[in-house]
């Protein structure tokens, strides 16, 4: 368990992490989401004991992050990188080995994985030989060789192919069943939604949403509703009871009305003023939770599609 | 520590496991006897050709005995000297123009190399004239302005009544052996032994210092570069991996060395070298090689930590350049200053050289090869290096560990001290 306390990092004046308090537990499996630039990334880098905080501080089962925690921890950083001079097993023995692990048991383990990852043949080969797809895999292996209990990745599928990015998938779904503590951030929304228990969305330093993706989930399908109508939609746009609007196409929205406003009033009013053509409660996808909470599109990242 | 030795390893193995390294190794000491042994080889080497050339004698005097003097054989046995005649047929007039004009065109055409002119006035003025196509060959000249000494002063004695074998008397020479005292003893050291191997030494010490301290920074660059800084400080801290990275480059080089010591000591065994040029391996004592060791590791932390707070502030070697200058000077000043050190190694000047913790290193060295200083001294000087290395050490270390996340642009200096204040 890895406990965040009202934890703040700025960098000169420019708050980059801003009063964030979260709990990552075991067994589950934590999507960190954001737009770039939110915070993701200086947030993982603390827990990672890479950046201090400013202010707050962050626990592992209730005791400050250690050497010993270090080691129970495997890291996929976002900015990932090998020496590619290195012979592909020694690189991975080189991981092991900054993990406490003995050099004979690290280069086992490392066997062990490019075999699972169908690179053994590759392990006297040097790294700057493989494809891009097989440096992530080597850095998959390199992340996950000492077994640890905590895995953090900082956009994990970024740049694979779509067989390798179901094979990764497995293995992380598979670190959840061990009960391990899986965080991964991602800026796409459906893998999320597919993968994730929990879902944490962080924008400009702050945590603006968090829970069991089934509970934030249901708290934005009360009142979700997308509607389809022809003529001026300012009408829908500046009625007081609409909390949250996004227009989807021309002619229609999805919105969310506040609290305690009865939709079948709402509908009313609008159809008296508009030709109301179709109407009907949603239960809303992550991308728009994340548009509507958030306010504006994830900006794409070069070659990844979704 | 175990990771501390992770990194040590990595940098080290990577680095002798490479083909360069092993070239290098094989490379460096035969550069080093060609520099050293070439130019004085092909110095002495006796002329191969024989030349043609032509002693004008005003006076009539000298010619025949200058002749006789400077003549002397090939190795093919022949004379190495034809000396031509271009006397009364032609009717040479050495002080009309128009006549040196052949002779210029003699020499042209390749039928004369150089020409020697005694003037008839050479026993006052004691000035002789030569003109030749190269006038660089120094050895030549010397021996021709000691043959022609000799030649007159022979005729001088002759003129003055004196007996001929006089001049063998007369002719002495006072040879100097130098002694170096250290601690109370003394022992033979020629004067170009220890000017030379002090010599040799210091320029070893300031390549390597130099050429690891900017593995060191290149390193550096190439971890933020090849992106693989995050993953690593995510399992130790920045001190530690800083630690690992100077340890295990620094361990490089001490592997250069000693491989270098040992084939040096293989050659010598083997009796390759004879007996006289063993005479400038005795003067490298356990004692030089002990001090040599202990100032390539003080002066390579020194500034390793330099170097290394460079390539943290920088993204690549570019900018890079802009900063080395200042690490530069320092290493390249007791180079400038050396022919002065080794000839004054206790004047003011050289002691505070030696004392100043950036030129300490190399200077101390110096010195200590040269005439042991006061044992005060020494004392200062690796003590206060010690602790320049200690504050450069936490300076990097701070500079280090905010600049290695830094891949975006370079840092300024005023940036960079602002890292080492807040950390």
């Amino acid at each position: 368990m890895i406990q965040l306390e009202a934890v703040s990092k700025r960098f000169g004046d420019k708050p980059a992490v801003d009063d964030v308090s979260y709990i990552f537990e075991p067994g589950k499996l934590t999507g960190f989401l954001g737009p770039n630039g939110a915070g993701k990334s200086t947030t993982i880098r603390m827990v990672m004991n890479i950046l201090a905080p400013d202010e707050g501080q962050i626990l592992s089962n209730g005791k400050p992050l250690d050497n010993a925690f270090r080691n129970r921890v495997g890291y996929l950083a976002e900015e990932r990188g090998l020496y590619g001079d290195m012979k592909v097993i020694d690189h991975l023995v080189f991981f092991g080995s900054l993990k406490d692990m003995s050099r004979s048991t690290a280069r086992k383990e490392g066997m062990a994985w490019l075999e699972r990852l169908g690179l053994a043949d590759r392990a006297q080969g040097k790294v700057k030989e493989l494809s891009k797809g097989m440096q992530q895999k080597i850095q998959f292996a390199g992340t996950l060789l000492h077994d640890p209990d905590i895995v953090l990745m900082d956009e994990p599928f970024s740049g694979l192919d779509p067989v390798n990015t179901e094979a990764l998938q497995d293995i992380i779904l598979e670190l959840r069943e061990q009960g391990k503590t899986v965080i991964f951030s991602t800026h796409l929304m459906d893998q999320a939604e597919r993968l994730c228990d929990e879902i944490a969305l962080i924008d400009r330093g702050k945590l603006v949403l968090s829970g069991p993706l089934g509970e934030v989930r249901e708290s934005f399908g009360r009142g979700h509703l997308r509607v389809r109508f022809t003529g001026d939609g300012s009408i829908i746009r500046q009625d007081p009871r609409v909390a949250r609007f996004q227009e989807r196409s021309e002619g229609e929205v999805e919105l969310q009305l506040n609290d305690e406003t009865d939709s079948s009033a709402v509908v009313r009013d609008w159809s008296a003023k508009l030709d109301l053509k179709h109407f009907e409660p949603v239960k809303p996808s992550l991308h728009n939770i994340f548009i509507m909470t958030v306010g504006r599109e994830i900006p794409a990242k070069e070659g990844v599609g979704s | 520590m175990n990771k501390i030795k992770a990194v040590f390893l990595r940098e080290y193995l990577e680095r002798v496991r490479r083909k360069s390294f092993v070239i290098g190794l094989i490379l460096v000491p035969i550069f080093m006897a060609a520099v050293t042994l070439l130019p004085a080889y092909l110095a002495t080497r006796e002329v191969e050709t024989g030349e043609t050339v032509l002693i004008i004698d005003e006076s009539g005097k000298y010619k025949t005995a200058l002749e006789e003097s400077i003549q002397s054989e090939l190795l093919s046995g022949e004379s190495r000297f034809r000396f031509i005649d271009v006397d009364p047929p032609e009717g040479i007039h050495v002080s009309a123009l128009s006549d040196r004009d052949i002779l210029d065109e003699l020499m042209k055409d390749g039928e004369l190399d150089w020409y020697l002119l005694l003037p008839a006035s050479i026993a006052d003025s004691l000035n002789a004239e030569f003109h030749g196509r190269i006038v660089s060959n120094i050895s030549l000249m010397q021996m021709l302005e000691s043959r022609t000494s000799g030649v007159l002063r022979r005729a001088k004695m002759s003129d003055l009544n004196l007996a001929p074998d006089l001049y063998e008397e007369l002719s002495v020479w006072v040879n100097l052996d130098t002694y170096r005292h250290a601690k109370g003893d003394a022992d033979q050291a020629g004067f170009e032994v220890v000017f030379f191997s002090t010599f040799l030494f210091v320029m070893v010490l300031y390549v390597t210092i130099l050429s690891f301290g900017v593995m060191i920074q290149r390193s550096i660059i190439e971890d933020k570069t090849q992106k693989v800084t995050e993953v690593v400080l995510s399992s130790m801290d920045a001190g530690q991996f800083f630690m690992g990275k100077i340890l295990g480059i620094g361990a490089v080089g001490l592997t250069q060395y000693f491989a270098w010591g040992l084939m040096t000591a293989a050659v010598a065994l083997s009796g390759v070298i004879s007996a006289d040029k063993m005479e400038y391996l005795s003067v490298i004592s356990p004692a030089t090689f002990a001090f040599f060791i202990l100032f390539y590791v003080l002066g390579f932390f020194l500034f390793s930590g330099l170097f290394a707070s460079v390539g943290a502030m920088v993204t690549n070697d570019q900018e890079a350049q802009q900063f080395t200058p200042f690490i530069l000077i320092p290493i390249l000043l007791p180079i400038i200053a050396m022919t002065f050190i080794l000839q004054n190694p206790d004047s003011g000047f050289s002691v505070a050289m030696s004392i100043f913790p950036l030129t300490a290193p190399l200077v101390m060295f110096m010195r200590v090869n040269l005439s042991m200083p006061p044992f005060w001294q020494l004392g200062l000087s690796i003590g206060l290096l010690l602790l320049s290395i200690w504050l450069i050490s936490v300076m990097a270390g701070r500079i280090f560990r905010v600049g290695i996340l830094m891949t975006g642009k370079k840092a300024s200096l005023a940036e960079a001290w602002r890292w080492v204040k807040e950390a």
